[in-house]
C-alpha cells in the first residue's frame, strides 16, 4: 500500500506535520487534484488516513492527517527500507557499475 | 530511492513554503519603522500595547487572506511549535532587557561608569545587542535566513548612525534613525517576496481543490 511512490510521498508529507489540507498537499507533492484524491481514498480505506471535511467560511475544506495506524505503518515501512539498504552489499558482484560515465546512473 | 527519507527536509520545505510569503518581513518592518517614527515624532501616546496586539493580529489575518488560499493550511508538529515558543521567549526577554536598560539610561548614574559607556556608545551597543539580536533570533528560530541578513545589515547601520547622527540626539532618537530605513528596507523586500509568492502560487478555483 505505502510502497507506491505517490502514496509514499503523501504519507511522508503527512508524517512530518499534524495535519494539512488538500490544497497544501497538492502544492507540496505536485500531484493533480484527481491523482491526490485517488491516493487519498485508498489510504483512507486502508485506515491510514483521517479525512475531515468542513467549511471554512462558505468554502469547503478537506483536512487530512495520519491515523495512529498510518503513522505506525509508515515507521515500519521506513525501518524495513533502511534495513533492506543496510543489508545490500556495497559494490557490484558483476563488476558492472550503474554509472554511465556521465555522472548519471542507469537502472 | 535511498532507503531513508529526508523527513526533516520534507518538514522544512513545508515550513518554508508556508513562510515564503514575505508577510513576516512586511509586518516586522512596519513595526520597526513605526517605532522609529514614533520616537522621532515624540507623540506622547502609549503605542506598545497596540503594536503588540495588532502586529500579530494583522499578520494572522493576512496569512488567512493571502497565504492560505494559495498554498492551503497546515498544522506543524510539536517540535516546530517548541522552536517558535523559544523564539517568542527570547524575544520577550530581550525586549524586557531593553526596557530595563532604557530605564537605567534615563535615570543616569545607577550604572556608574557602565552608564556613561552606554550613553556614549548606546546606539551601537543597544542597537547591535538588541535589535540585531532580535532579527537574528527571528531568522534562526523561524529558519528565515533573510532575517539573519537584516541583522547583519543593521550592525553597520548602527555604527554609521553613532558617528554621523547629530550628537544632540539622544540614544533612542539615534536608534530611530536606523529603525526607520531598516524597517522600510524590510517592508520593501517583503513586498517583493510577496509579489513573487503570489505569482508562484496563484489561487486555485474551488472546484480544483474541493476533494
Amino acid at each position: 500500500m505505502i510502497h507506491e511512490p505517490a502514496r509514499l510521498l503523501l504519507m511522508a508529507n503527512l508524517y512530518v506535520v499534524e495535519s494539512a489540507d488538500f490544497l497544501f498537499l497538492m502544492r507540496q507533492t505536485g500531484m493533480t487534484f484527481g491523482n491526490l484524491s485517488s491516493h487519498m481514498s485508498k489510504l483512507e480505506a486502508a485506515g491510514y488516513l483521517d479525512v475531515e471535511k468542513e467549511f471554512v467560511g462558505k468554502k469547503p475544506n478537506t483536512k487530512l492527517s495520519l491515523t495512529r495506524m498510518g503513522r505506525q505503518a509508515f515507521e515500519v515501512y521506513r525501518k524495513n527500507m533502511q534495513q533492506l539498504f543496510t543489508d545490500v552489499p556495497t559494490g557490484s558482484p558483476t563488476g558492472v557499475s550503474g554509472d554511465d560515465g556521465n555522472g548519471y546512473w542507469s537502472w | 530511492m535511498s532507503g531513508d527519507f529526508d523527513l526533516d527536509g520534507i518538514e522544512r520545505r513545508a515550513y518554508l513554503t508556508y513562510n515564503e510569503d514575505g508577510l513576516l518581513d512586511i509586518i516586522t518592518g512596519f513595526m520597526m519603522a513605526f517605532i522609529g517614527y514614533y520616537v522621532l515624532s515624540k507623540v506622547d501616546v502609549p503605542f506598545a500595547p497596540f503594536l503588540a496586539i495588532f502586529g500579530p493580529a494583522v499578520w494572522a489575518s493576512l496569512k488567512k487572506a493571502v497565504t492560505e488560499p494559495r498554498i492551503g493550511q497546515v498544522k506543524f508538529g510539536p517540535g516546530r511549535r517548541s522552536r517558535q515558543q523559544k523564539a517568542i521567549m527570547i524575544f520577550a526577554v530581550v525586549v524586557n532587557v531593553l526596557m530595563v536598560l532604557s530605564f537605567f539610561v534615563d535615570t543616569g548614574s545607577i550604572l556608574g561608569p557602565w552608564g556613561a559607556t552606554l550613553s556614549t556608545y548606546g546606539v551601537i551597543l543597544v542597537g547591535s545587542g538588541v535589535v540585531s539580536l532580535i532579527l537574528f533570533t527571528i531568522g534562526h528560530f523561524n529558519e528565515v535566513s533573510r532575517f539573519k541578513g537584516y541583522a547583519a545589515i543593521s550592525v553597520p547601520m548602527f555604527v554609521v548612525s553613532h558617528f554621523l547622527a547629530d550628537p544632540a540626539l539622544d540614544l533612542f532618537e539615534k536608534l530611530a534613525l536606523v529603525l526607520i530605513p531598516l524597517g522600510l528596507l524590510m517592508m520593501a523586500y517583503g513586498i517583493v517576496t510577496l509579489w513573487r509568492f503570489v505569482r508562484k502560487y496563484p489561487k486555485l478555483e474551488d472546484v480544483e481543490i474541493d476533494a
